[in-house]
């Protein structure tokens, strides 16, 4: 490997430099050291973030090399070995995960005395919240957060009726009336789009369903979903048994004598 | 990978493998210095992507280990010379009472300083070169550092 001129260091003033200086002075004092020149700390933690840095960029290299886009154990004893130069005893002859380079680290841990950092940081997690239900629009804003997330988005409603109006209502304001069939008889496009599942719930012994959930006793809040049939006119809405999902909500109440299955 | 050499090694690959993940478990225990938050920050930034919070304390630890080593080994540079003034100086200075090693002692202990000049020796020793320009730009503080990093 050629060796590299690196003139840029780490930002000083940012703050995870300033994280990195803390806890390499905590390493420093364990070492024995009273007190440090300002310059040599902060070149010390620069060294710190170049070897964090680097270790990492390696293993990740590795890994990649190798089809994944985890690292894993092996990737950073390569690293360390990379970094460290090799020893007698390491991966080019022997497997590496009895390579010198872990035996070190294995031997530090053992001996040296564990020294916490002072402060506790503040662990900001970026990454948006792994949510089942897909993301609305409105629990973006912070404007209709009393709905639950599960409630579907409301739906964009027809000019009809609210010409006059031209205040915004909630929607959980709006009377009921507004979503009856206006006009001539003609079905605006009210309510809930879609041909959607009914949801029935219902309470008590549950014995017949034959997912293995259901069996056995106590009872349960059970709820079946139903699809409607699509080749039905809009009048008549027909249900056929054919429970989809069956979300057993389990529901503790003192036990009935009941009889099931 | 490990298929050849598995028929060679045997038990020992078995001893290994059990040892180290022992050893992880163990590192949960161990609190590095460098907390976990920073390290990530840093894993992050350089594209290391693991599930794993065992192999981020790794990471940790071994850095640790490599600050503690570089601190270690300025600390007897340090020492060394202190050592010897203070060999000096006791020889010089033999007519004096006695009193004067406790007082000796404590001056060592305020006079352990990390200063660049001994810093740069320790980091040599680890292939990590860094030029100080003091010659010619006396009053200048720490940009004037240039770190070479041979492999």
């Amino acid at each position: 490997m050629k060796s590299q001129t690196l003139e840029s260091r780490s930002d000083p003033s940012g703050y995870p430099f300033a994280v990195t200086r803390m806890a390499v002075a905590q390493i420093c004092k364990s070492a024995g050291f009273k007190s440090s020149q300002r310059s040599a700390l902060e070149t010390l933690a620069d060294v710190a973030a170049r070897h964090l840095q680097a270790l990492a960029r390696s293993a990740a290299s590795s890994a990649a090399l190798a089809g994944r886009t985890d690292s894993n154990l092996l990737d950073i004893i390569l690293a360390l070995e990379d970094l460290h130069g090799l020893l007698p005893g390491s991966s080019t002859s022997r497997p590496p995960y009895s390579s010198p380079a872990i035996a070190d680290v294995v031997r530090f841990v053992r001996v040296a005395d564990e020294i916490p950092f002072p402060k506790a940081l503040p662990r900001r997690d970026i990454r948006p919240e792994e949510s089942i239900f897909p993301l609305n629009p409105r629990s973006v804003s912070g404007f209709l957060n009393h709905v639950p997330r599960w409630l579907p988005e409301i739906p964009k409603m027809g000019d009809g009726v609210d010409k006059g109006h031209h205040r915004e209502e909630k929607w959980e304001m709006r009377s009921t009336e507004g979503c009856c069939l206006v006009g001539d008889g003609e079905r605006m496009e009210r309510g809930l789009a879609g041909k959607r599942e009914r949801v029935r719930f219902r309470m008590g012994i549950v014995g017949r369903l034959t997912n293995g959930v259901c069996r056995g006793g106590g009872k349960r809040v059970s709820c079946q979903s139903w699809t409607c049939c699509e080749d039905d006119d809009e009048e008549k809405i027909c249900l056929k048994k054919r429970p989809k999902s069956c979300d057993v909500l389990f529901y503790s109440r003192k036990k009935r004598k009941g009889q099931f299955k | 990978m490990n298929q050849g050499q598995q028929s060679n090694q045997g038990n020992g690959h078995h001893d290994d493998d059990a040892a180290l993940s022992e050893f992880l478990a163990s590192l949960m225990d161990y609190t590095p210095t460098i907390p976990d938050e920073l390290v990530e920050h840093y894993l992050a930034k350089s594209g290391f992507q693991c599930p794993d919070v065992r192999l981020v304390r790794l990471v940790a630890v071994a850095t640790q280990k490599f600050i503690a080593e570089v601190a270690t080994d300025a600390l007897q540079y340090v020492l060394e010379v202190l050592t010897y003034t203070d060999i000096f100086w006791h020889c010089k200075a033999r007519q004096a009472a006695v009193v004067k090693d406790k007082r000796d002692k404590q001056q060592k202990d305020k006079r352990l300083i990390l200063a660049m000049e001994d810093l740069s020796k320790a980091l040599r020793e680890v292939s990590i070169f860094s030029v100080l320009s003091q010659f010619w730009l006396q009053g200048l503080p720490h940009q004037s550092t240039i770190i070479l990093q041979k492999t």
